[in-house]
């Protein structure tokens, strides 16, 4: 993985926004679809913001982009999200104590990060028990959004070997 | 909820919330108007990750922003053949050999295809490109996804 960061991102002006600051904001062209979809997958989410967490910290941990799961987002946090239960979003999800709803989101999740070979109808009749259409829909393209982000961060260089969680405010648009 | 099957990326219908479909469906847009990096080597790159997903209805798709796409170039990347061959500019082959590490995996992706990139598109043109892959790639996934969970009759 590159330790070095492969673009110069441009001093000033500086915005204060964390995705128009970094080097995403070279490719002015598509920055702002790309921030107002980051923004809009929390705010405008069918889901709560705990379990779209669980599915980011799931993406993060599968493209190990060290910064995204160093990453957690204060209203997460608000609606409930321990340290504890994010703990559990590794592999072996399966046997932890997550509820039964959280671990189907996670094996949503899977068959998209890892193996769409592995969704079938079955897969998708136990998602709808516990999930609208709408709400699968939300989770499809969080999931496509933080999968295609965080490879984004990996793929520019620069990525620490290891960092201490720290908490953010969601992303604004 | 009726939506279209089977889906291809130029065509996702996800019934997800308005506002988020529609976003998603912007970045999408902006792929095909922006300024950066070619279209056709772009939908060169788009191909390539179709192929490598062995996504079949991908890989006959042509993008909205596919006008000027040489079809024997494209068949090249399809099968795979085009490292050999003498049709490509410079420029095309580094995109696509940058395309064909980051389907791998990004942790894969060296300086050397990232100052290729550069050399011919600049830091702009890298980055473009790495989100241009990003949400292509995301939207073969998805509709290889929803064709799965909800096969056409």
């Amino acid at each position: 993985m590159g330790t070095k960061p492969r673009v110069t991102v441009p001093p000033s002006p500086k915005t204060g926004h964390i995705i128009r600051d970094s080097a995403f904001g070279l490719a002015a062209d598509l920055l702002e679809p790309v921030v107002r979809l980051t923004h809009l997958n929390w705010v405008a989410s069918s889901i709560n913001p705990g379990l779209i967490e669980m599915l980011r910290l799931r993406n993060a941990r599968t493209v190990n982009c060290v910064i995204c799961r160093s990453t957690r987002y204060d209203e997460a946090r608000r609606d409930g999200m321990t340290e504890e239960k994010l703990a559990q979003v590794e592999d072996g999800y399966r046997e932890s104590q997550l509820d039964p709803r959280e671990k189907l989101a996670l094996e949503f999740a899977n068959a998209y990060l890892r193996n769409q070979d592995d969704a079938s109808p079955a897969l998708m009749a136990r998602l709808g028990k516990e999930f609208s259409d709408r709400q699968i829909g939300d989770m499809a393209i969080a999931l496509a959004t933080f999968n295609a982000m965080s490879r984004c961060a990996v793929s520019l260089g620069g990525m620490p070997e290891s960092m201490p969680v720290f908490t953010l405010p969601l992303p604004s648009a | 909820m009726t939506m279209p099957l089977p889906m291809t990326s130029a065509a996702l219908a996800l019934g997800a919330s308005p506002d988020i479909e529609s976003a998603f469906h912007a970045v999408w847009e902006a792929l095909g108007r922006q300024h950066h990096l070619p279209a056709a080597i772009l939908e060169l790159a788009r191909l390539r990750l179709a192929a490598m997903h062995r996504a079949d209805r991908e890989m006959a798709l042509r993008s909205p922003w596919a006008s000027g796409l040489s079809e024997p170039k494209a068949a090249l990347v399809l099968t795979g053949s085009w490292h050999r061959a003498a049709d490509f500019a410079a420029s095309e082959k580094a995109v696509l050999a940058f395309a064909e590490i980051y389907a791998q995996g990004a942790e894969f992706i060296t300086d050397e295809l990232a100052a290729d990139i550069q050399s011919h598109f600049g830091d702009a043109g890298l980055v473009c490109l790495i989100e241009a892959l990003g949400f292509i790639d995301a939207r073969i996934r998805l509709a290889l996804l929803f064709n799965r969970l909800r096969p056409a009759p």
